[in-house]
């Protein structure tokens, strides 16, 4: 019997490319390992960076940023952004209070409009 | 949809600056023929290309791609016919295929774009028992295609009009051929026709 497929959520922050890059992989093993995948990518914040000029203007255009129907319709997230971004650079406790964070944030939002 | 080992034919009009984002494909030889416009694609193994009319892309997703389509232009549209083909075997490695070819080889005769052995060049190479052709065809003239026995076909009519052995068929319209060892397809009026021709098992 087959399993059905697990859908993953995969949620990134990029302005030049690189955590999409990594966030593209994630989603690609996802697929391998059968899972269905939705890639949203978190509004900028309006960042001017020269030098990504050009992969910032097009992940404006190709992405989407999460919905609430994302949420509900995901079994598994998998969150990409760099460490700055995250607020994870000092220590484990920050590390951990993040994944808190992103987990009762989550629930809120399923929780209050679902 | 499911016809042999085909299973989709979509036509899409996607307008200037517009297109579909990332999004996942598996086990699927999934081709893109453009009749109008460019249509810009990106994916997860690093490609990116830019494909117009008279060109062949062949993206085969085996074990998993995730890609992104769009217009490739701000100011015109683009029309493409993508058809999605069951492959031989799956987790097979994912890659990429585009070639073009001259104008004129599809010209009043059914140009070669894809068969499962490189056997003229340039085409794609697809992961099933299947060949697919182009074919143009000016007002009046004929084009035939004779099948081997147990094969099948289906001839999607990607602009004018086209008669397939005495069927006239127009722009959107398809025809489904089984227990046939020929085809006779004809341009009709008032400007002939294209067609896609895919020679199934």
């Amino acid at each position: 019997m087959k399993a059905s497929p697990v859908n993953v959520l995969v949620i990134f922050y990029s302005c030049c490319g690189r955590t999409e890059k990594l966030a593209l992989a994630a989603a690609v093993g996802a697929v391998q390992a059968r899972a269905n995948i939705r890639m949203r990518r978190l509004t900028d914040s309006g960042e001017q960076i020269p030098e990504c000029k050009e992969a910032l203007a097009r992940m404006r255009k190709e992405y989407v940023p999460p919905a609430q129907t994302d949420v509900v319709w995901a079994d598994a997230v998998i969150i990409g952004m760099n460490g700055k971004v995250a607020g994870v650079v000092e220590d484990a406790a920050q590390a951990t209070a993040f994944g808190r964070r992103i987990v009762g944030e989550t629930r809120a939002i399923r929780e209050g409009q679902g | 949809m499911g016809f042999r080992a085909l299973r989709v034919m979509n036509e899409d009009r996607i307008a200037p600056g517009k297109g579909f984002g990332p999004h996942a494909h598996r086990d699927m030889e999934i081709l893109t023929y453009v009749l109008e416009g460019k249509l810009l694609h990106r994916d997860s193994m690093g490609e990116q290309h830019v494909l117009g009319p008279n060109e062949i892309q062949m993206m085969s997703a085996g074990s998993g791609v995730v890609h992104s389509e769009f217009n490739a232009s701000e100011t015109e549209p683009v029309h493409v016919i993508q058809i999605w083909i069951s492959p031989q075997a799956e987790d097979l490695e994912p890659s990429y295929q585009q070639v073009a070819f001259a104008a004129e080889e599809k010209r009043g005769r059914l140009r070669l774009l894809a068969a499962p052995n490189l056997s003229e060049k340039p085409m794609t190479v697809i992961r099933q028992d299947a060949r697919v052709y182009a074919g143009e065809l000016a007002v009046h003239e004929r084009v035939k295609h004779t099948f081997d026995a147990e094969r099948y076909a289906w001839v999607q009519v990607v602009k004018g009009n086209v008669s397939i052995n005495g069927q006239l068929l127009s722009e959107g319209d398809a025809a489904v051929v089984s227990a046939e060892r020929e085809l006779s397809l004809i341009g009709i009026e008032p400007a002939g026709g294209e067609v896609l021709l895919f020679d199934l098992r």
